[in-house]
């Protein structure tokens, strides 16, 4: 399986792609809600600084674009 | 469509919050095999499915290619439920929790989802970048012909990309003064790479979206003829403006 770069139609905001890819990690790794308290067992530790996008160009794999309901 | 489901692994991947009673498509977990499911509370329900531990391994650490690869089935889901239900609050990547008190949530935990939950209603996320694209233009200072001819040409070639930036600058302040007057909330993301002059995520409302998004499509010719590219992303789930407050908060 290979990364989806395809480029997105010109004028349509970006959902497949290294621009997208780039921002869906930014989004999910580095935000969303935070909880706390006994029902959490454990949270990711993941260190988005340390993010190299190479991987990105050379290694994540999906086989479709992430989309919004796959209305794209 | 999965509702809630009784089970018996002891760890659930939580990726979402929505509203008590929602109904959510069948869908496979991060892990690609387990089903996805919603664990009711009083006020709000779960969005989860069993937690297996070799994903959980690949959520600590530096983030690698299997992180990187779990993110986008994370998003799959949130995204999948987001096409079907009015609101749907994004949870941090890699929570865990425990299926019997995640069912008794404390009720300052569950107020705080459920205001949240409300502020993210009907909206989607849109991310905008705007990154340096210097051109490369042909070079005079390697066709001068004396020290002063190539000083000359240094001095215009600096003069010329000080004003590239302050323009970039104008219209990246006019873009965001416009797309801040069509979105509901706007906030910088703090991740920002070499290049990147902005990187802000905006929360539009769904019937505002097209507005938006042509408004700041009108920007991008500005700012290429300013040696800058505007990159638009989304439709997001409303991760940036996920945050909680009160007892959910940490």
């Amino acid at each position: 399986m290979t990364a989806v770069l395809s480029e997105p139609t010109a004028g349509e905001p970006a959902r497949t792609g290294l621009d997208a890819l780039v921002d869906l990690l930014d989004r999910v790794l580095a935000t969303g809600a935070a909880v706390s308290g006994d029902v959490v067992i454990s949270l990711a530790g993941v260190d988005l600084i340390r993010l190299d996008l190479r991987l990105l160009l050379t290694g994540v794999s999906t086989d479709s674009a992430p989309t919004l309901g796959g209305t794209t | 469509m999965s509702t809630a489901t009784p089970t018996t692994t002891d760890r659930l991947w939580w990726y979402a919050v929505v509203d008590h009673g929602s109904r959510i498509p069948e869908l496979v977990g991060v892990d690609g095999t387990s089903r996805v499911f919603t664990l009711p509370t009083e006020r709000v329900d779960l969005v989860v499915s069993p937690a297996d531990p070799a994903v959980l391994a690949a959520t600590s650490g530096e983030v690698d290619e299997r992180t990187a690869a779990l993110a986008v089935e994370h998003d799959r889901v949130i995204g999948a439920v987001a096409a079907h239900c009015a609101a749907v609050l994004p949870v941090r990547f890699g929570t865990v929790v425990d299926p019997t008190s995640a069912q008794h949530l404390d009720d300052g935990t569950a107020r705080s989802l459920a205001t949240a939950l409300d502020t993210v209603r009907d909206k989607l996320e849109y991310g905008v970048r705007v990154v340096r694209r210097p051109r490369q233009d042909a070079s005079s200072e390697d066709a001068a012909a004396s020290g002063a001819a190539y000083l000359t040409a240094v001095r215009d070639r600096r003069r010329r990309a000080d004003q590239k930036q302050a323009a970039a600058d104008d219209e990246i302040a006019s873009l965001r003064d416009t797309l801040t007057r069509v979105s509901d909330a706007a906030t910088s993301l703090t991740t920002r790479r070499p290049g990147h002059l902005m990187n802000e995520a905006y929360l539009v409302a769904t019937g505002r979206a097209d507005e938006f998004l042509s408004l700041a499509e009108a920007a991008r010719p500005r700012l290429a003829a300013a040696d800058a590219e505007l990159i638009v992303t989304g439709p997001w789930a409303p991760y940036s403006f996920a945050a909680v407050s009160g007892g959910g908060s940490p």
